[in-house]
C-alpha cells in the first residue's frame, strides 16, 4: 500500500512537471524567432526520460498521452497537441527499447539521445502525412536540435539518478 | 552515473543514422523552383511564377500575404495564432513547402515548366 501510494505521488508530481516544462518551452520557442514552426526541442521529455530510468515504462507512456491531451485541453492547438503526441510515443517506445543500455556499460546520455532523435522524426510523421512532402526540409535542423537537446538532458539525467539512488536508500 | 567511451560511440552511430536519413531530404530539393502554387484546403487556388518579384494576399476568410522575391517565397504576414509560417525561413528549390496549419494554406514550389502565368479560381 505504502508503495502504490509513493508511486501515484510520484506520477503525480511528474504530470504537473511534465505540464509546466511543455508550457514553459513553448512560452521560450514562442518568444526565439526560430524557423521550426510548431515543433518543440524537447525539454519535457525529460520527465519522461526519468520514468523510463526508473523502468516505469507503462507511466511514461500515459504520461506521453496525459501531456499531449492536458496540452490540448488547457491551450487548444489540436495539430500541436498531434505532434506532441506522436512525438512522445516515439520517444517514449525508442527509450524504452534502450532501457537496458544502463546495465551494459552506457549512461543515460545514450538513451536520451535516440529517445530525442526519435521525438523529432515522431512530430515531422503528422506533418508529412497530414500535408506534403515539402516540410522534410526541416528535418536535418530538427534532428540537430534532437541531438543537442538529447545529450544535454541525458548528461542532466545522469546527474540526477546519482543522488536520487542516494535519496532512495536512505529513505 | 558517468558518460562512458560506449555513448561516444552510439553518438556517432546515431549521427551517422541521422544523416542517412537526411540524404533523400537534400537529394529531392537540388532542383530550382519556378512556380509556387498556393493550396487551401488540399485545393489549389493560385500559382505565380518565380521569376517575378511580386507581393500577394490570400483573402477570403484568410489572412495571408506572401512576398516572392529574387526567386524566394516566404510568408510576410499571416492572421494565425501561432505566426509559425512567418518564422520558417524563404524556399526557392522545388519540392519545399510552406505550411499555415490553422488556415489551412499551403505554399509549395515546383519545378514544372509551360505552366500558366497566374491561375486563380
Amino acid at each position: 500500500m505504502k508503495n502504490a501510494a509513493k508511486t501515484i505521488t510520484r506520477f503525480s508530481v511528474c504530470l504537473a512537471l511534465i505540464l509546466a516544462l511543455n508550457y514553459l518551452e513553448s512560452l521560450v520557442f514562442a518568444l526565439i524567432p526560430l524557423p521550426i514552426p510548431g515543433c518543440k526541442l524537447g525539454v519535457s521529455n525529460a520527465v519522461l526520460l526519468y520514468l523510463i530510468g526508473r523502468r516505469e515504462i507503462k507511466s511514461a507512456y500515459l504520461l506521453a498521452i496525459l501531456r499531449s491531451l492536458f496540452h490540448f485541453l488547457l491551450f487548444g492547438g489540436a495539430l500541436g497537441a498531434a505532434f506532441s503526441l506522436c512525438g512522445g510515443l516515439f520517444s517514449v517506445t525508442a527509450m524504452a527499447l534502450t532501457s537496458s543500455l544502463t546495465d551494459r556499460g552506457y549512461s543515460f546520455i545514450s538513451i536520451s539521445l535516440f529517445g530525442s532523435v526519435c521525438f523529432q522524426i515522431g512530430q515531422m510523421l503528422p506533418a508529412v502525412i497530414l500535408y506534403d512532402f515539402g516540410v522534410l526540409y526541416l528535418l536535418p535542423w530538427l534532428l540537430l536540435a534532437g541531438l543537442i537537446a538529447g545529450g544535454v538532458l541525458g548528461i542532466l539525467q545522469n546527474l540526477l539518478f546519482e543522488r536520487i539512488k542516494t535519496a532512495d536508500q536512505s529513505a | 552515473m558517468r558518460a562512458t567511451k560506449k555513448d561516444l560511440v552510439f553518438l556517432l552511430i546515431l549521427i551517422l543514422f541521422c544523416a542517412l536519413l537526411c540524404i533523400p531530404v537534400f537529394s529531392g530539393t537540388n532542383a530550382a523552383g519556378e512556380t509556387v502554387s498556393v493550396y487551401r484546403s488540399g485545393a489549389l487556388i493560385a500559382s505565380y511564377p518565380l521569376d517575378r518579384d511580386t507581393v500577394f494576399t490570400i483573402s477570403d476568410s484568410v489572412d495571408l500575404t506572401v512576398q516572392i522575391e529574387n526567386g524566394t517565397v516566404r510568408v510576410l504576414h499571416s492572421a494565425c495564432a501561432g505566426q509559425d509560417c512567418v518564422h520558417m525561413p524563404p524556399i526557392a528549390n522545388a519540392g519545399q513547402s510552406i505550411l499555415c496549419a490553422p488556415q489551412q494554406i499551403l505554399l509549395r514550389i515546383t519545378g514544372s515548366s509551360g505552366a500558366p502565368d497566374a491561375v486563380v479560381s
